[in-house]
C-alpha cells in the first residue's frame, strides 16, 4: 500500500505538464528577510490575498476557460544578486510573468533579467524613475515615481497655512540611484513649493551614526527633513534626532516608515513622520473593502500601504492575461502595456516607458497609526503640523 | 568646533560597542586560533535575548544583561561541545580554514533560526529614558549610549581581571601564548579552549543586548558586526583585551572624524583604509604582542 502511495506521489511529480496545463505560473521574488523584510512582508500579503481571491472565483478566464493562478514566491534576502538568481530559476520553471519585491535597488537589478528573458515584470514599492528611461520593454510599475513624489510634495505642503509652511529643508540623501533622484526631485519641487534646500548631505546605507547630517540640519535650523532611508537607518535617524535635540516641524522618511515595526520600535518618537506609500486602506476604489476584510482576517488590521499596490499588480496581470487570450509572455506584455482598468489603487494606465499613471497618497504616523493625510478627499486625518519637540510627546 | 566635538564624542560612544563586539572575537581567535565568522550572529542572538526579556517579562535592557550574559556563556559552551571542539583537534594550520567553514554554516543556520523565531522585522527596545541626554556646554551626551560605553568598559575590565587573577584565566593566557608548552606544564588546554569560547560568546551576547537598546536588531545584522569586529581585531592586534577595546574606540572616532571631514559616505572607507595601513605597516596590530 505504502509503495503504491509512493508511486502515486512520484508519478505526480513526473507530470508537471499536467499541472501546468491547469494553472498559470507567476514568479515572484520578494525580500522576506534582510533590511527590506518588513516591506517585503506587505508585498507578499498583497500577492497572496489577490491570488487567493482570484482563484476562489475559479481563476482567470483565458480564451473562455477559467484557469487558476499559481504563485511561486521566493525570498531574495534583500540582496540584489540573489534577486537575479531567483528570477532566473523561476524563469527556467516557465513562469509567464514576474512580480517584483520591494526597494528600488532590487527592482533595478531585476529589470534587466526580465528584459533578457522577455518576461513581463510588474513591480511596486519602486519609485526609481531612471531605470524606466533605459528602453526596457518588459518593465511595468503601477507605482508613483520620484518626479511624481516631488511634484505631489508641493500638494502635501499646500495643506499647511501659507505663512507656516516649511521654508528650509534638509535632505538626507542615501547614496544610491534612488536617493540621488529623490534629492533632485525635492530640490526641484522646492522652487514651486517655496522652500529652500539648506542642507543636502549624503550617507552610505547601513550607517550607525547620522550625527553629521543631523547637526548640520540643526545648525541650519531646517524646518523639515526629507529622506528615503531603509527601516534600520530611518529608526537610527529618528533616535539620534531626539538625542541631539532636533525636531523638524515636518519629517518625510519614505520607505523606513512604511511598515508597522516603525511605531513598535520608536513609539511616540515615530509619530508625525510622513510616508509616501502611494496607497492607504481608506482610499475608495472597488475591491478595497474585500481586500481590507481579507487582510483583517489574516493580520488583524486593515491592509498596510504597500499591500494595495501589490494586490493591484495581480489584478493588472489577471486582466491582461484574459485580454491576451493566452499564457504567452509576449502577448501578455502587449496586453499589460495596453492596461486601462480600475484596481484597488484606483485607475491604472501605463506610459510608454512602463511607469504607471496612478493615484498618489501621503500618510502620516499619528498615535501609532498611519493616517491618510493627502489627497484630501480620502483623508482620515488632517496633517499634524508642526511636530511638537520629541521631549514633549 | 562644538559640532566637531559632538561628532567625535558620538564616535567614541559607538567605538565602545565596536570594542566590546571585537573583544569576544579577539579572545577566541587569540586562544584557539579559530576565526568565528558567526560572531556577529552570536551578537544578534544576544540582542534578541534582551528583546525577549524586555517584551515578554518587562525586564529593563541593562538589567537583562544579568541573564543574557550567563545565557550566552552556556550557549558558548554548547557550541564548543557540539562544533568548535572538533576544530581545535585539527593541527593549528588547518584550524582557521575549518573554523571558517563551520562559522559560515553556523551563521546561516542562526540567521534562518532568527527569522523563524522573531521574523525579519527590525526590533528595538523602547525605554522610558530613550533619547535622554546629558548636556555639557553645547555638547549633548545621549545617556543610553553613554551607559553602553560604561557597561562595555566594566565588562572588559572584569574580563581583564579574570584573565590576570583567576587560575583558569592564567591558563587561558598560557594556552594563547603557546598551547604545547601549556599542555606540557599540565594545563588542561581543552578546558581553556572551552572557557575562552564561552567567555567570547558571553561578550558577544552582552554586545548584542547593548546594540539593541542603542540601535536595533534584525536577523541580518550579523555580518556587519562580524566585519566591524574583525577590523578592530586586526587594528588592535591580539594579546590585550584593553588593547582591543581601545582599538574599537579608535575606529569609532576615526569614522566620526572622516564623516566630519569628508562627508557621510566616506565614514566606512576610512576605517578600512586604516585597516589596510595597519596590516601593511604593523601586522601585529597597534597593541599586539
Amino acid at each position: 500500500m505504502r509503495v503504491l502511495a509512493a508511486l502515486a506521489v512520484v508519478s505526480l511529480g513526473l507530470w508537471p505538464s499536467l499541472a501546468a496545463a491547469q494553472a498559470v505560473k507567476i514568479g515572484a521574488v520578494v525580500p522576506l528577510t534582510g533590511r527590506y523584510g518588513p516591506g517585503g512582508a506587505q508585498v507578499r500579503a498583497g500577492y497572496d490575498i489577490a491570488v487567493e481571491q482570484i482563484n476562489a472565483g475559479g481563476g482567470v478566464s483565458i480564451g473562455g476557460k477559467k484557469v487558476p493562478l499559481e504563485l511561486m514566491l521566493l525570498d531574495d534576502e534583500s540582496d540584489a544578486t540573489k534577486t537575479v538568481a531567483r528570477l532566473e530559476s523561476l524563469g527556467a520553471q516557465g513562469v509567464v510573468a514576474y512580480l517584483g519585491g520591494f526597494g528600488s535597488d532590487l527592482h533595478a537589478a531585476a529589470a534587466s533579467v526580465a528584459e533578457k528573458n522577455r518576461t513581463p515584470y510588474l513591480g511596486i514599492a519602486f519609485a526609481l524613475n531612471k531605470i524606466h528611461q533605459q528602453g526596457f520593454k518588459y518593465l511595468f510599475s503601477p507605482f508613483w515615481k520620484s518626479p511624481d513624489i516631488g511634484k505631489h510634495t508641493q500638494a502635501l505642503l499646500a495643506l499647511i497655512a501659507a505663512g507656516e509652511r516649511p521654508k528650509t529643508v534638509a535632505i538626507f540623501q542615501e547614496k544610491t540611484d534612488w536617493g540621488q533622484e529623490m534629492a533632485a526631485a525635492w530640490t526641484e519641487a522646492g522652487k514651486a513649493a517655496g522652500y529652500q534646500v539648506v542642507v543636502h548631505g549624503e550617507y552610505a546605507p547601513g550607517a550607525k551614526d547620522f550625527s553629521d547630517l543631523i547637526l548640520k540640519a540643526k545648525s541650519a535650523n531646517a524646518d523639515a527633513v526629507f529622506g528615503i532611508p531603509t527601516p534600520p537607518d530611518g529608526m537610527t535617524i529618528v533616535k539620534q534626532m531626539k538625542e541631539l535635540g532636533y525636531t523638524p516641524k515636518l519629517t518625510i522618511l519614505i520607505r523606513a516608515s512604511d511598515s508597522p515595526p516603525w511605531t513598535k520600535n520608536l513609539g511616540k518618537d515615530g509619530d508625525y513622520t510622513v510616508l509616501a506609500a502611494g496607497w492607504h486602506h481608506a482610499m475608495r476604489a472597488p475591491g478595497v473593502k474585500e481586500l481590507n476584510e481579507a487582510h483583517e482576517k489574516k493580520f488583524g488590521r486593515p491592509a498596510d500601504p504597500i499591500v494595495g499596490p501589490a494586490y493591484a499588480c495581480v489584478q493588472i496581470l489577471a486582466n491582461a492575461l484574459s485580454r491576451a487570450g493566452a499564457a504567452d509572455r509576449d502577448k501578455l506584455r502587449d496586453a499589460i502595456a495596453a492596461t486601462d482598468m480600475t484596481t484597488v489603487i484606483g485607475p491604472v494606465k501605463f506610459r510608454p516607458d512602463g511607469t504607471g499613471i496612478v493615484q498618489a497618497a501621503f500618510a502620516q504616523w499619528q498615535n501609532g497609526k498611519q493616517e491618510l493625510v493627502w489627497p484630501k478627499e480620502f483623508a482620515t486625518a488632517p496633517l499634524a503640523y508642526p511636530a511638537p519637540p520629541f521631549a514633549k510627546r | 568646533m562644538t559640532v566637531l566635538a559632538q561628532q567625535l564624542l558620538l564616535g567614541l560612544l559607538i567605538g565602545g560597542l565596536y570594542g566590546l563586539a571585537a573583544a569576544g572575537l579577539s579572545l577566541v581567535f587569540g586562544v584557539m586560533r579559530v576565526l568565528n565568522v558567526a560572531h556577529g550572529e552570536l551578537i544578534m542572538l544576544g540582542g534578541y535575548g534582551a528583546f525577549w526579556l524586555a517584551t515578554l517579562l518587562g525586564v529593563d535592557p541593562f538589567a537583562s544583561l544579568a541573564l543574557v550574559i550567563p545565557g550566552a556563556l552556556l550557549l558558548g559552551a554548547a557550541l564548543y561541545w557540539s562544533l568548535f571542539g572538533f576544530v581545535v583537534r585539527a593541527p593549528e594550520e588547518t584550524r582557521v580554514k575549518n573554523s571558517l567553514l563551520i562559522g559560515f554554516g553556523l551563521a546561516l543556520a542562526l540567521h534562518a533560526l532568527a527569522v523563524r523565531l522573531w521574523t525579519a522585522d527590525e526590533r528595538s527596545i523602547p525605554t522610558s529614558y530613550a533619547g535622554a541626554v546629558l548636556t555639557l556646554g553645547d555638547v549633548s551626551i545621549p545617556l543610553v549610549r553613554l551607559a553602553t560605553l560604561a557597561v562595555a568598559l566594566v565588562l572588559i575590565g572584569a574580563l581583564q581581571l579574570l584573565l590576570s587573577r583567576w587560575r583558569w584565566g592564567k591558563a587561558i593566557r598560557a594556552t594563547a601564548e603557546d598551547w604545547q608548552a601549556a599542555l606540557l606544564t599540565g594545563i588542561d588546554v581543552r578546558r581553556a579552549y572551552l572557557l575562552a569560547f564561552a567567555l567570547g560568546t558571553a561578550l558577544a551576547g552582552a554586545a548584542g543586548a547593548l546594540v539593541t537598546v542603542a540601535y536595533s536588531v534584525s536577523p541580518s545584522i550579523g555580518l556587519e558586526w562580524t566585519l566591524k569586529a574583525l577590523i578592530v581585531v586586526v587594528l588592535a592586534g591580539l594579546g590585550s583585551m584593553f588593547g582591543t577595546f581601545v582599538g574599537g574606540l579608535v575606529l569609532g572616532v576615526a569614522e566620526a572624524a572622516s564623516a566630519a571631514t569628508f562627508g557621510g559616505p566616506y565614514r566606512e572607507i576610512v576605517g578600512l583604509v586604516i585597516f589596510v595601513i595597519v596590516l601593511v605597516v604593523r601586522p601585529r596590530g597597534l597593541f599586539g604582542r
